[in-house]
């Protein structure tokens, strides 16, 4: 064997070489090694986790909510089956989307545009985006027709909310809506996921844990395609429970046919238990106008209207209580000793007080002349009680106020209920950083002023007067019946507060009260054959129209309901409220209502 | 035969390898029917049956005779690329196969090692390098092939023939700073366009001050002005201080910087849309996460999950489920790694590392410069497609569609590579024997 000298040359420059490039090798190798240990041992939990979240779809089952009815079960919120459309990318080619997106676009009556952007909207391919909801039935049976050609493509049968008596009821039972970012950061924890419906307001709201029921799970292995292979786990929803009501339908309907036409509010109860038979605040809204896009007009009318639609006058509405007070002025006159029943003063029309010679007007210009309690009571006689109000003194017509329940919360249960304000020497030197006067004490006793009181709490004071003394908390909810039919929650009275008169007191209180409605004030709630002892309250309001007020209870000898009418700027009480009341009366007693008397303002001015 | 000279390491680990990507293959057609039929294992089983069959039959002869086929391989190789343009079946958008009833063949596949023999072939006979104009004929004989298989469009199989141009010069003598250009010239014209397409497609990439500058052709004008005045000051600088600087090698670099810069330009402008996207998604594959980054991504996902001692056969749901794409060709190291995990993953690295190092050994102890270069030529050609493949299915590398060597689905390559073992186990056996 020959080898030349330069090829062994060459060989030993080429040795060389090799070494480079083995160790270029050598390099790249160490690389893909340390690359794969990186990913598979150091990284590999979380990507064992990614893979499982990339096989394992999770598909929600609503709950349907729960029902609610009246005490007649008549249906008031009811669940609708409705079809909803969503889609989930998967492994879909851009091409496959866009396909998908055209065919669901001339199903669904949509452009392709506005079916495109929800197609692509979603990053994650395996979060369901929703396409449409409440689509028709026609529209859901062709796209599970055409399954195959529409990969990725799921219709799911949800409830949705349906009020089917539309504006009856609004306040009370509220509405529901879509879950907020906020509500969601808050309700995580409770089981609540983004898309649900959530009760925004009424008892939608305040028994939204108990309404909502809990979602079923599936979870399901899918190929890339989205195909479903097994069901790895399931567990089946629960409906939410039912809440029957101690609402009357027909009379609610009644109340607020009556208060058509007005701001205001009316509250219906039977005072033996606190049961609400009707609330109403007008003007109402039809709850259902939430369960579907808001049309620019329907927006403009729920937000805008200056009666605003959406608040619950009857609970959150807070104005001076006006005469309606002069009840609790006469209680605590009678029961502290500071006036008796016989005892006649002198009406002028008007009082002057202390060295500034401040006048306070009786509402009758001319004056009652010498007139008794009942009869103070029936003509609503200022002057009468500004002379009360001033032996009493603030400290004590403050204490009976509360009694009466007023400064708190009456706990009913509705959510977003004012308390009022019950004011006195503490709270005008903390609020108003003023001293209290005896003309503050004059306009509280005749209930004008600092003091604020909701529709609610003027039914409470009735209630104490129906009941001698005790009266109930309001409530709305008879029953709470879970979903397999058990009756969990059974309505009982509960006593929220007792005004502790000797029982004579409360028969001049009646006495004062029925006066009102036969000779009195109030004669425009006059109903024949029916004893009825009610009150008329005019709330003075220096910006504008007064506010009207009439309270009542009947029959006297055995009441069965308390109605508290309130109207915004309506005027004054027994011309405005005091009819309206009427009507619900007639409504409830069956009687007619044709009016009486007619009379004039000037007569029942107050 | 002698035992001593049959290089048993090599033929082993080849094989093992091979019955590794029959396993993949056997795993995807029992785990997912879609995405592979059972013929494609009986096709794979045939072909490395065939493979063998051509290594036996290569080794009963010299491989030095290669040299006088050389030419007409090449030839052959050319006029094949050729009419797979007019007669070839087009797979996919790409006009790379001819299809004869349940067989085809991919050209592109015999190109490779046509390119590498007459490469050899050439450089042993030129024995000394003169200037810069010896290199044009290497460059001449890649243009051909590298021509008309981007005309098929198959971008990924052009990649290699860099790769092995440059190393084989590189072997074979061609002096350093040839080498040197050539790397800076691919180095720069690739991570241009890169950065580039980045920038483009990913807006907040902007942000960085290097990648604005690089994305802005006007301050890349401005760079290549100062970078030319910079020089002159440099050289002037350097004669007053009798410092000696070779004015022509200056100029050379500098045309070096110039045709990287306008060359990525031009590379840019051919580029479809959807390559340049694939190109740059490994730099961030949530730039298009259901496009071209969702195989990246689900390839990391397949791999990672495979943890330690991956999910079991036919137990990999990445795969299984067909979230995993290309899972027989492309993505099949993905599919391995996620079935036997880190300790699958890395034996087969491993295997794959004792191919490529025996064959440098080989390369190393040719008995004459043709051999050498051949196996230089062959090993680069391994390593390029492993680092290629695997570095993708690990996210560290672009899309490019290079398929892993001796694992992928695909009888054409397969057999290919095997003939390129094969002549691997020629060279070593006949090391002494002249």
């Amino acid at each position: 064997m020959l080898i030349q000298k330069q090829t062994l040359k060459i060989i030993a420059l080429r040795k060389k070489k090799v070494v480079v490039v083995g160790m270029i090798v050598v390099f790249g190798f160490v690389i893909l090694f340390l690359r794969l240990f990186y990913i598979q041992v150091l990284n590999g939990r979380y990507f064992r986790q990614v893979a499982e979240a990339n096989r394992i779809q999770r598909f929600y089952q609503k709950a349907p909510r729960g029902q609610i009815y009246d005490r007649h079960h008549k249906l008031l919120a009811v669940n609708k089956p409705s079809f909803a459309v969503s889609f989930t990318s998967y492994s879909l080619t851009q091409q496959e989307i866009e396909r998908v997106s055209q065919e669901l676009a001339l199903i669904l009556n949509l452009s392709f545009q506005e079916v495109k952007t929800r197609t692509f909207s979603s990053l994650q391919p395996l979060d369901p985006v929703v396409i449409a909801t409440d689509i028709t039935r026609e529209q859901a049976l062709t796209i599970m027709e055409r399954k195959t050609s529409l990969p990725g493509v799921n219709v799911a049968i949800e409830p949705k909310r349906q009020y089917p008596e539309g504006t009856l009821a609004c306040h009370i039972i509220g509405y529901v809506g879509e879950l907020t970012m906020e509500e969601y950061k808050e309700l995580k924890s409770a089981g609540y996921r983004i898309g649900d419906k959530i009760g925004k307001t009424g008892l939608e709201a305040y028994y939204d844990h108990l309404l909502r029921g809990e979602h079923g799970e599936k979870q399901v292995e899918i190929s890339a395609k989205g195909r479903q292979l097994r069901l790895l786990r399931e567990t089946i929803s629960l409906s939410g429970n039912d809440l029957a009501l101690t609402i009357d339908g027909d009379l609610q309907r009644l109340v607020q046919d009556a208060l058509q036409g007005v701001n205001g509010a009316a509250v219906v109860m039977n005072p033996r238990s606190g049961e609400v038979l009707a609330l109403a605040s007008s003007p109402g809204y039809n709850p259902n106008t939430f369960l579907r896009p808001v049309t620019r007009g329907e927006f403009t009318y729920l937000f805008k209207n200056r009666g605003r639609p959406l608040f619950n006058k009857a609970i959150q509405a807070q104005y001076p209580p006006a005469s309606g007070f002069k009840i609790i002025t006469t209680a605590a006159g009678l029961q502290e000793g500071f006036v008796i029943p016989d005892e006649k003063m002198e009406c002028t029309g008007e009082m002057i007080l202390g060295t500034y010679d401040q006048v306070f007007r009786c509402w009758k210009k001319d004056g009652h002349g010498k007139i008794n309690l009942a009869s103070a009571i029936a003509q609503s006689c200022d002057v009468y009680f500004y002379q009360l109000g001033l032996r009493l003194g603030v400290t004590r017509i403050a204490a009976y106020a509360r009694k009466f329940g007023l400064g708190s919360l009456t706990g009913i249960d509705l959510p977003f209920e004012k308390k009022g304000i019950v004011p006195d020497r503490d709270w005008k030197k903390k609020v108003v950083k003023e001293a209290w006067y005896d003309g503050d004490t004059l306009n509280m006793c005749i209930g004008q002023g600092y003091l604020w009181i909701t529709p609610l709490q003027m039914a409470g004071i009735f209630n104490a007067v129906a009941n001698d003394g005790p009266y109930y908390r309001p409530k709305i909810v008879k029953n709470i019946i879970s979903p397999d039919g058990k009756v969990y929650h059974d309505f009982f009275p509960e006593e929220q507060g007792i005004v502790e008169l000797d029982r004579q007191h409360w028969h001049v209180i009646k006495k004062g009260l029925e006066e009102t409605v036969t000779h009195g004030t109030g004669r425009q709630a006059y109903i024949k054959g029916l004893r009825v002892a009610g009150k008329t309250g005019t709330a003075q309001n220096p910006q504008g129209m007064d506010h009207a007020w009439f309270g009542c209870l009947a029959p006297v000898d055995n009441p069965q309901v308390v109605v508290v009418v309130f109207v915004e700027h309506g005027g004054h009480g027994g011309v405005v409220a005091a009819p309206i009341a009427r009507q619900i009366l007639a409504g409830y007693f069956k009687k007619s209502a044709v009016e009486g008397q007619t009379v004039t303002p000037e007569e029942i001015g107050d | 035969m002698n035992r001593l000279r049959f290089d048993l390491w090599l033929f082993i680990s080849m094989c093992l390898v091979c019955v590794s990507g029959m396993l993949g293959l056997f795993s995807i057609i029992y785990q997912n029917p879609v995405a592979g039929s059972s013929n494609i294992l009986v096709k794979q089983v045939l072909a490395f049956v065939i493979g063998l069959m051509v290594i036996i039959f290569y080794l009963q002869f010299n491989y030095p005779t290669l040299k006088k086929y050389a030419l007409g391989f090449y030839i052959t190789s050319i006029v094949l690329l050729a009419l797979v343009l007019l007669l070839g079946t087009k797979v996919r958008g790409v006009r790379s196969w001819f299809v004869l009833g349940v067989f085809s063949f991919q050209p592109s596949e015999l190109a490779k090692l046509a390119f590498i023999m007459f490469l050899a072939k050439y450089i042993e006979e030129m024995r000394t390098w003169k200037s810069w104009r010896d290199l044009a004929w290497p460059v001449l004989l890649l243009l051909f092939p590298v021509g008309l298989i981007l005309l098929q469009p198959d971008f990924g199989s052009t990649l290699v023939f860099f790769p092995i141009l440059v190393v084989m010069l590189y072997a074979g003598g061609c002096r350093l700073k040839y080498i040197v250009a050539m790397i800076g010239f691919g180095a720069l014209l690739s991570s241009l366009t890169l950065v580039r397409i980045y920038a483009e497609l990913q807006s907040t990439a902007v942000d960085n001050y290097v990648v604005r500058v690089i994305a802005n052709p006007n301050y890349m004008l401005v760079f290549l002005a100062a970078l030319l005045v910079s020089l002159a000051l440099i050289y002037f600088l350097a004669k007053r201080l009798k410092f000696k600087l070779s004015f022509k090698q200056m100029m050379a670099g500098f045309s070096v910087v110039t045709a990287g810069v306008l060359g990525s330009y031009i590379f840019e402008f051919l580029m479809k849309a959807y390559q340049k996207k694939r190109l740059v998604v490994f730099l961030d594959p949530y730039l298009d996460p259901l496009g071209a980054g969702y195989n990246i991504i689900q390839s990391k996902i397949a791999v990672g999950s495979g943890s330690w001692l991956g999910k079991g056969l036919l137990y990999g749901t990445q795969s299984r489920l067909g979230f995993l794409p290309e899972q027989h060709t492309d993505f099949i190291f993905s599919v391995l790694a996620e079935t036997f995990g880190f300790a699958g993953g890395a034996l087969l690295l491993i295997l794959l590392f004792i191919i490529i190092w025996r064959g440098i050994i080989i390369s190393n102890q040719a008995r004459d410069e043709f051999g050498a270069l051949v196996a230089t030529g062959i090993v680069t050609m391994f390593a390029f497609h492993i680092f290629l493949n695997i570095g993708m299915t690990l996210g560290i590398m672009p899309i490019t569609g290079v398929p892993l060597p001796l694992v992928s689905y695909g009888g054409s390559s397969l057999v290919m590579n095997m003939f390129a073992i094969g002549i691997l186990l020629n060279i070593r056996m006949k090391r002494f024997y002249y």
